[in-house]
């Protein structure tokens, strides 16, 4: 009964629906509220292995390296990602800080960790209670992950401090820009719908057992 | 508008987090029983959307008002100070000849957590009171507000980039300032108030028109209770 849904219930208006097929490319849209119900998506276990890998070895330069670097009177200071929430906090915005922390980088690594986890688990075919542990964790950590936002961030500081003195990128904005391009994709092409299926049917094997 | 038969109607839940449809048995209520996939509970809708979100808004509201009349950002120039609230930052680097970021401050700042609120409370007022407003465009707002909720982001982030880049002892440091941490709130409040609210409560709205049968549905076919 739990590997073969005829029904679909869409879960933005509950409307109950029959189940239909979609291609990768197709996406099967709501007729009653128009929202999105499922968009397949091609070879996802392999892309986001691929795309999140990138991003665990770009995520150490891109928080670690300046981002850029200020000079005013021969005096001058670089700013990592890190430093940002850390400099925070040392003024005592802790609230302030940890808000920064999570949604630029913890939020992004941890989901990072989790597809990659993820997909290493799907590949072995270990369809098991970490796995829907994990599966449940990122459906609940990439709302808050906001590095669009934070690169906006960069460059409204950028546009900023452009006539106080002299302002350089570096090595971490390079490494910062390929990290967004990956969550940008990977935001795209990860598709846990066929996962949760299989979930469902090792469930189902293991209590006909 | 077609009218559709909704899950609650034949006692199936779609699991919030795997969208599994699973079919309730009679005699649990709703709270009462897990997914058979991945072991969330089950609710029909979201407990209390409606009181929940209204804290949640009320309280954002609440925190506005420090968030916009204290100083989120002091400039301080060989050890003059100049405190900067959100507006009047605005206001200089619109005086600075600085206009679409100007503009786009603004918008992030002040327009889409004031709009946020406004459009949080529209669909909390349609649900409560019965407004006949279109269902489609109330979707439309809801998915507006879920999408531009992380924008609001934008100021603390640039704020936490000015403060490091600018250290530079006793020439030029840049503090934050205790308006940044009430806007801090206030985009977090925001954020749980959008995801606290349940937007299938709108479509309840049209339960009790007569239902036809679509040829988009199913017709409600016997299954077993689910494995609990």
């Amino acid at each position: 009964m739990l590997h073969h849904q005829s029904q679909l219930v869409c879960h933005e208006c509950d409307a109950l629906l029959q189940v239909a097929h979609a291609d990768p490319g197709q996406k099967l849209v709501c007729p009653r509220c128009g929202c999105t119900l499922y968009k397949p998506r091609r070879d996802s276990i392999n892309r986001g292995l691929a795309l999140s890998l990138t991003a665990l070895i770009l995520f150490v330069p891109a928080n670690f390296l300046p981002i850029m670097t200020f000079n005013m009177l021969g005096l001058n200071n670089a700013d990592t990602m890190v430093k940002g929430a850390t400099q925070l906090f040392r003024q005592g915005y802790w609230w302030m800080a940890a808000l920064v922390f999570f949604c630029s980088i913890l939020a992004p690594l941890l989901e990072f960790v989790l597809i990659t986890g993820i997909c290493l688990l799907v590949k072995l075919n270990r369809y098991n209670a970490p796995l829907v542990f994990m599966l449940k964790i990122q459906s609940h950590v990439n709302r808050w992950g906001m590095l669009e936002v934070f690169m906006l961030g960069i460059l409204v500081a950028y546009i900023k401090m452009i006539d106080l003195g002299e302002i350089q990128l570096g090595l971490g904005m390079a490494c910062f820009t390929g990290l967004l391009a990956v969550t940008t994709l990977n935001a795209i092409l990860f598709d846990t719908h066929p996962i949760w299926e299989k979930v469902g049917q090792a469930r189902a094997r293991l209590s006909d057992r | 508008m077609r009218a559709y038969p909704t899950a609650r109607s034949r006692h199936l839940v779609l699991c919030r987090d795997c969208h599994l449809v699973v079919k309730l048995a009679p005699h649990l209520q709703q709270g009462q029983s897990c997914c058979p996939r991945c072991g969330s509970v089950l609710h029909a809708r979201m407990p209390n959307s409606i009181v929940r979100t209204w804290a949640l808004v009320i309280t954002a509201w609440i925190f506005i008002l420090p968030a916009n009349l204290y100083p989120v950002m002091t400039v301080i120039y060989f050890g003059e100070g100049e405190p900067d609230t959100i507006l009047s930052g605005v206001v200089h680097l619109a005086q600075a000849g600085m206009i679409p970021i100007a503009i786009l401050v603004f918008v992030a700042s002040i327009v889409v957590p004031v709009l946020k609120l406004v459009g949080i409370m529209v669909l909390l007022l349609t649900v409560q009171l019965k407004w006949q407003l279109n269902k489609r465009q109330c979707m439309v707002l809801y998915r507006i507000i879920e999408v531009i909720g992380a924008w609001s982001m934008l100021d603390l982030f640039m704020i936490s980039i000015l403060v490091t880049l600018v250290d530079l002892g006793a020439v030029a440091t840049i503090t934050a300032g205790t308006g940044a941490t009430a806007f801090a709130t206030v985009v977090v409040l925001t954020m749980f108030a959008a995801m606290s609210f349940d937007p299938r409560l709108i479509w309840d709205l049209e339960d009790g028109l007569p239902e036809q049968p679509a040829p988009h549905t199913l017709q409600d076919s016997p299954q077993e209770p689910p494995h609990v």
